[in-house]
C-alpha cells in the first residue's frame, strides 16, 4: 500500500513537472514574441501601429480576465485538434500554455519598456534593422526582468497545474485534492503540498540567481535535463505499450479509484484486456469526454443523471449495464431520528440539480416534505409543494455537506462521501431503499452497445472480486450489486 | 560633407504646431569640426537627429557625403547610417555587454567576422586608451571612461561623420578636456569631419573651427569660431562669447552706467584685440600719445586656435576730445572698441 502510494506519488511529480514544463516552455516562447509585438507597435515605437497593438492588447486582457477552470473547458474543441484528445496529462498542457502566453506577453512588455529608449535610439544610428534592435538590445537588456517574469510565469503554473485533475491531467495537486480533500487523508495532502512548496522554492531561487547573473545557463541546463527525460519518458510507454486491447474508462477521483483498480487487475488477469482509468473530478466532463471518443466508457452515473444529460446536450451515448446502488443517506449530529428535528430545521442537501432532486425525493420518501410530481428526479427546492416543518435547504458542493454536518441539523449525503468522513450509513436517521432508481451505470457510445469488449468490462465489473473490493470499501450495506435486480 | 537645405521640422503637441527648426541651412566641410550652440530648447537636439535622420524633416534635404538621405528607402538609408557615428550625452551603452562587445556591436550588426571584429575593436581600445578596460561592464566605468566608449564604438565602422550629441555636458570639466581632446586627436587623425551640438561656449572655443548660432528653431548666425569670439552680432552671441571669456563689467558699476554721454561723464569701453594687436602695448600709449588715463576694470587673454584673443573693460579719461581722438587710434590698430556706457 505504501509503495503504491509512493509510486502515485513518483508518478503525480513527474506529471506537474512534465506539464509546467512543456507549458512554461511554449508560454515564454510565444509570449516572448507577442510581448515584443505589443511593445514595438505601442505608438512611438519602432513599428508603431495602433491597430494592431490594439487588437493584441484586447485579446490579451480577454484571455488574462477568463477564470482559468471555465477556459480549460471553453477551449476543449481546440484542445482535442491539438493533442488528440481532450483528457489527460498533455490536453492539460493546452489551457495551461494558453493562460500562460498573455500573462508572460505582459511581464515581458513591461520588461522591454524599461529599456533605455536611448540605446534604442543609438541602435538605430549605427543602422540597425527591427529584427537587430530587438535581439541584440532589446531583450539582452531586459534580460534581468525577463527572467524574474518567467519565473513568475513557471510558479504560477505549477500552482494552475492542480487544477489539470479537472480534466484528467493528474499531478500532484491533483493528488493532493483527491487524496486529501476528497478521501481525507491528511498524510498524502501534506506530502504534496510539501513537495509543491519545494518546487516552488527551487524555480524560485533559480530564477533568482539567473537573474541576477543575466545568465540563461541554469534555465538551459534545466530544459535540457527535462526534454531528455520527456524523450525517455515517451520511449518507455512506446516499447512498454501493451499488446493487449485497451478500454479507457472515466471514473470519479475518490474511492472509486481503489474499486476499479481490482477491476483492472481483474480485466488484465481473466481478460486479457487493459484498462485504463481516467479519473475525473466533475459530473459533466466524463460525458463530453465519452461522446467525443476521448474515452471508451464512463461509470459514474445513474439512469436519471445520464437521462438528463443526453436530453440536455444530445449526446449519443446510452448505457448498457448496472453496476452497484450506493444509497444516499440523512445524517444528523444533533438528531437521533427524523421526529424530533424542529420546526425550520437547517437541511443540507447537494447543489448538483442531479444530487439535488434525489435528496429532495428522499426527504419526500421520508415523509418530510411532498415535492411536485411533474418535475420527476430533478426537482429543486422551489419544486416542494408541502414543507409543514418548514425545513431550510441549503446546497452545498457534495464534498463539503459532511465537513458542514455539525452546523446543519440535517444533511443528505452522496454515498461517496459517508465513509471517508468517518460515518456509516447504519448511522443514518433514513436511507435509500433498493428500489430507488439510483444505481450507477456503465455507458458507453451508441454505437459500441453491442461490442463484445464491452460485454468483457461488463463481466469484469460483475466479478466477485469486483463485488468484494466494493463490500470492503462500502461496508455495512453501503453499496449493493444492482445488476440482479435488473 | 554634411549639407542641410531648407531644414523644416514641426512637431504636433496640443497646443497646436510647435515649430521646432525653422529653414535651416548649414554646410559642414570635410574634416571641419562644426559646433551648433543654444540654449536648451533652441532646436539643437532635433537638429542633430535630422542629419541622420533620427528624427524626418518635414521639408528640406539632408545631404551627407553626396547622398540625400531623404529619398533613400529604409534599408539604403541603414546602409547610410553606418557611415555616421553618433555619440550621446548619457552615453547609451549597452550594460548588457561589457566594453569590447559594445564596440564591437555595430561591427556585429553589418555581419563582419569575428577575427576582423577582434582587430578591429582592439586598435580602437587603443586609440581611445580604453586597452585596460576591455573586460569591464559599462557600470564599472566613469563618466569619462563611458564616452570614450562610446566614441571608439562610433568609430568602429569607421565613418566620414560624427555626429556629437551635448557629449560632454554630463561630464566634470577636467574630463570634458580630456574628450575634448580626444575628439580633435581623431578629426586630425582620420579627417573625421564631427558636428556637434552644445551649450557650453567653452566647447565650441576649445575644439571648433566654425560655429553656428542656434535660436528658437533659427540658425541666427554663424562664422569661423575666432571671428565669432572677436565681432559677434547678434545679442545672443554676444551673451555666449562674454561669458566664456569670463568677461562682465562688475555690478556696481552696471548699475551707475548711462547710455548716453554728457558733461562730466567718462566713457566706459570694451576693447577687443585679435592677434598681434593684443601683443601691442596699446592702451599704455594713450596717455602719452592723447592724455588719455585708462583705467583698467576688467581684462583676459585666451588662446583660440593658436591666435590670441584679448578683451579689455576700461574707463578712459580725458578731454572731451582726446577721447574722440583716442578711440579712433585704437580702431586704427585693429582694435574692436564698444562703447558701453557713461559713468561719472
Amino acid at each position: 500500500m505504501l509503495t503504491d502510494m509512493n509510486l502515485d506519488l513518483y508518478q503525480a511529480l513527474w506529471q506537474t513537472i512534465y506539464m509546467v514544463f512543456i507549458a512554461s516552455f511554449l508560454s515564454i516562447i510565444l509570449g516572448l514574441g507577442l510581448g515584443v509585438i505589443l511593445y514595438i507597435t505601442r505608438p512611438g515605437k519602432m513599428l508603431a501601429n495602433s491597430t494592431i497593438n490594439k487588437a493584441l492588447g484586447a485579446i490579451v486582457n480577454i484571455t488574462r480576465s477568463i477564470p482559468y477552470i471555465i477556459l480549460m473547458i471553453s477551449i476543449i474543441p481546440l484542445t482535442r485538434l491539438l493533442v488528440g484528445s481532450s483528457i489527460g496529462t498533455n490536453a492539460a498542457i493546452v489551457p495551461l500554455t494558453l493562460a500562460a502566453i498573455p500573462f508572460f506577453a505582459r511581464v515581458a512588455e513591461t520588461a522591454l519598456l524599461e529599456v533605455d529608449p536611448g540605446l534604442i535610439e543609438a541602435a538605430q544610428a549605427m543602422g540597425a534593422t527591427p529584427w537587430q534592435i530587438v535581439s541584440k538590445v532589446l531583450i539582452p537588456e531586459a534580460l534581468s526582468s525577463l527572467i524574474s517574469g518567467a519565473t513568475l510565469t513557471i510558479i504560477s503554473l505549477i500552482s494552475y497545474s492542480a487544477m489539470a485533475g479537472a480534466v484528467g491531467g493528474g499531478g500532484l495537486g491533483d493528488l493532493a485534492i483527491r487524496y486529501g480533500y476528497q478521501r481525507f487523508d491528511v498524510w498524502v495532502m501534506l506530502e504534496t503540498v510539501i513537495i509543491l512548496v519545494v518546487l516552488v522554492q527551487m524555480v524560485q531561487m533559480l530564477g533568482d540567481y539567473s537573474s541576477k547573473f543575466r545568465s540563461l545557463k541554469g534555465f538551459a541546463w534545466l530544459s535540457g535535463l527535462l526534454w531528455l527525460g520527456c524523450i525517455i519518458n515517451i520511449a518507455i510507454s512506446l516499447l512498454g505499450a501493451p499488446k493487449q486491447e485497451t478500454l479507457k474508462v472515466g471514473i470519479m477521483s475518490g474511492v472509486q479509484e481503489q474499486i476499479m483498480q481490482v477491476a483492472q487487475q481483474v480485466a488484465a488477469k481473466q481478460y486479457n484486456l487493459n484498462l485504463q482509468l481516467v479519473t475525473f473530478d466533475d459530473y459533466i466532463l466524463p460525458n463530453t469526454a465519452l461522446n467525443s471518443g476521448s474515452i471508451d466508457a464512463n461509470i459514474f452515473q445513474t439512469v436519471p443523471y445520464l437521462n438528463a444529460q443526453v436530453a440536455e446536450r444530445g449526446y449519443n451515448i446510452t448505457w448498457i449495464a448496472k453496476t452497484f446502488v450506493y444509497p444516499m443517506g440523512l445524517f444528523s449530529k444533533k438528531y437521533s431520528s427524523l421526529a424530533s428535528l424542529p420546526y425550520g430545521a437547517i437541511v443540507a442537501i447537494p447543489n448538483d440539480p442531479s444530487n439535488e432532486g434525489r435528496a429532495l425525493l428522499l426527504l419526500q420518501t421520508a415523509g418530510l416534505i411532498k415535492v411536485n410530481p411533474k418535475v420527476g428526479l430533478l426537482g429543486t427546492p422551489e419544486d416542494v409543494t408541502s414543507n409543514p416543518k418548514n425545513l431550510q435547504f441549503k446546497a452545498l458542493d457534495v464534498a463539503s455537506i459532511s465537513r458542514a454536518l455539525p452546523d446543519v441539523d440535517l444533511a443528505a449525503i452522496t454515498n461517496d462521501f459517508v465513509a471517508p468522513s468517518g460515518l456509516s450509513l447504519t448511522q443514518a436517521l433514513y436511507k435509500e431503499g433498493p428500489d430507488a432508481p439510483y444505481g450507477n451505470i456503465i455507458v458507453v457510445r451508441t454505437q459500441d452497445k453491442n461490442n463484445p469488449l464491452f460485454q468483457k468490462l461488463i463481466m469484469v465489473m460483475h466479478s466477485p472480486q469486483v463485488l468484494q473490493a466494493t463490500e470492503k470499501v462500502y461496508p455495512n450495506g453501503a453499496a449493493i450489486p444492482a445488476w440482479s435486480a435488473s | 560633407m554634411i549639407e542641410l537645405q531648407g531644414i523644416n521640422k514641426s512637431y504636433h503637441t496640443k497646443q497646436g504646431a510647435f515649430d521646432a527648426l525653422k529653414n535651416i541651412n548649414l554646410n559642414v566641410a570635410k574634416a571641419e569640426i562644426y559646433g551648433i550652440i543654444g540654449r536648451s530648447g533652441a532646436g539643437k537636439s532635433t537638429l542633430i537627429r535630422c542629419v541622420n535622420l533620427l528624427e524626418r524633416p518635414n521639408s528640406g534635404k539632408v545631404i551627407v557625403d553626396g547622398v540625400d538621405l531623404l529619398e533613400l528607402n529604409s534599408e539604403a538609408l541603414r546602409e547610410q547610417r553606418h557611415a555616421i557615428g553618433m555619440i550621446f550625452q548619457h552615453f547609451n551603452l549597452l550594460q548588457s555587454r561589457n566594453v569590447y562587445h559594445n564596440i564591437a556591436l555595430p561591427l556585429e550588426l553589418i555581419g563582419i567576422g569575428k577575427t576582423y571584429i577582434a582587430k578591429r575593436v582592439d586598435a580602437l581600445l587603443d586609440l581611445t586608451g580604453l586597452s585596460a578596460h576591455r573586460n569591464h561592464y559599462p557600470n564599472q566605468l566613469s563618466g569619462g571612461q563611458k564616452q570614450r566608449v562610446a566614441i571608439a564604438r562610433a568609430l568602429a565602422t569607421s565613418p566620414k561623420v560624427l555626429l556629437c550629441d551635448e557629449a560632454t555636458s554630463a561630464l566634470d570639466p577636467e574630463t570634458t578636456q580630456s574628450i575634448l581632446d580626444l575628439l580633435k586627436q581623431i578629426n586630425r587623425e582620420l579627417n573625421l569631419t564631427i558636428l556637434l551640438i552644445t551649450h557650453e561656449m567653452d566647447v565650441i572655443k576649445r575644439i571648433c573651427d566654425r560655429a553656428g548660432i542656434l535660436n528658437q528653431g533659427e540658425l541666427i548666425e554663424e562664422a569661423p569660431v575666432l571671428e565669432l569670439f572677436a565681432r559677434p552680432k547678434s545679442k545672443v552671441a554676444k551673451n555666449f562669447t562674454q561669458s566664456a571669456l569670463h568677461i562682465r563689467l562688475p555690478d556696481s558699476l552696471e548699475q551707475r552706467l548711462q547710455s548716453e554721454p554728457a558733461e562730466g561723464l567718462h566713457p566706459i569701453v570694451k576693447l577687443t584685440f585679435l592677434g598681434a594687436a593684443a601683443e601691442e602695448p596699446i592702451v599704455g600709449s594713450l596717455y602719452t600719445r592723447f592724455n588719455v588715463s585708462t583705467n583698467i576694470l576688467q581684462a583676459n587673454l585666451e588662446m583660440i586656435h593658436n591666435s590670441t584673443i584679448g578683451m579689455t573693460i576700461c574707463e578712459l579719461q580725458g578731454k572731451p576730445g582726446a577721447i574722440e581722438h583716442s578711440i579712433e587710434y585704437i580702431r586704427a590698430q585693429n582694435v574692436e572698441v564698444e562703447v558701453l556706457g557713461y559713468v561719472d
